[in-house]
């Protein structure tokens, strides 16, 4: 009598396919979601503009302003006061204190680095003074 | 004998793989995809940590490099073309912004002739753009 033996097939291995996409979507929608694009960092001002009348012209009390200067040589000078870029801000701070009017004023020698200006204006920022003006060479 | 002709034969385009090609040609043209962007002068921008993000599509950059040269819109310009070219887009988009690119060793001049000359066609909202980096010295 012959015995019929049963051939011993291995089961196909197969992945489940089908569920990729929806994953691949999940995936895709969660880094379209959480993806943030480059944004620029500044420090915005807003100069005075041109058509602005003679009326408008606010005049600033001697007393209320803080002379901030930046010589050719990148020194600093507050109120014809030497000082450091980093002292600035307690500087301010305390001159806020005193008097919270008080206004910034920038006056920048023209061969004076850009660099020296950002830096300072930075401070003036950190030192959370509202009030600033920047000098303009003609006027 | 007559043969009965079988009219109804199904015309049918397969359409399943339909979304195979149409995600073949999204891919395509994402990869092919070269979106517009502006070169500008190769720029050291300052370093301040008072900086804050300024809306992308506001900013109309200025790029001042070290030599003093002025690039808007990839072109090199006078301060007064500068200008001009602002005064388009304040006009196109009144929210605009026109975004300095210093260089942090360029002269403080170039910035007051530029600013100067916005003064003029009332382009007054400005940003002094940096890097937010306060591990670095500052100038």
């Amino acid at each position: 009598m012959a015995v019929k033996i049963k051939k011993y097939r291995r089961p196909v291995q197969d992945m489940e396919m089908s569920s990729i996409s929806d994953i691949v979507f999940l995936l895709l929608i969660y880094f379209m979601v959480v993806a943030v694009f480059q944004q620029d960092i500044g420090m915005p001002f807003v100069l005075p503009a041109a058509d602005s009348n003679q009326d408008q012209v606010v005049k600033i009390k001697e007393s209320n302003i803080a002379d901030l200067t930046i010589d050719a040589n990148d020194l600093i000078f507050l109120d014809d006061i030497p000082l450091q870029v980093n002292q600035i801000k307690k500087r301010l701070e305390q001159r806020l204190t005193e008097n919270p009017k008080l206004v910034v004023m920038v006056n920048n020698h023209p061969t004076a680095g850009y660099g020296t200006f950002a830096a300072v204006l930075d401070e003036i920022r950190l030192a959370k003074c509202r009030r600033v003006a920047i000098k303009m060479q003609d006027g | 004998m007559k043969f009965e002709r079988n009219l109804k034969t199904k015309a049918a385009v397969p359409t399943a793989s339909m979304g195979d090609i149409v995600f073949l040609l999204l891919i395509f043209f994402m990869v092919t995809t070269v979106f517009k962007s502006e070169d500008g002068l190769p720029v050291e921008l300052p370093r301040a940590e008072s900086g804050i993000e300024v809306k992308r599509d506001n900013i109309t950059r200025v790029y001042v490099d070290a030599l003093g040269r002025i690039s808007v819109d990839d072109h090199i310009v006078t301060p007064a073309l500068a200008a001009q070219f602002m005064l388009q887009r304040t006009e196109e988009n009144p929210m605009n912004i026109v975004g300095f690119e210093g260089d942090v060793n360029a002269d403080y001049k170039y910035m007051d002739q530029i600013m100067e000359e916005l003064k003029k066609v009332n382009a007054v909202r400005i940003s002094f753009n940096n890097k937010v980096d306060s591990a670095q010295p500052k100038y």
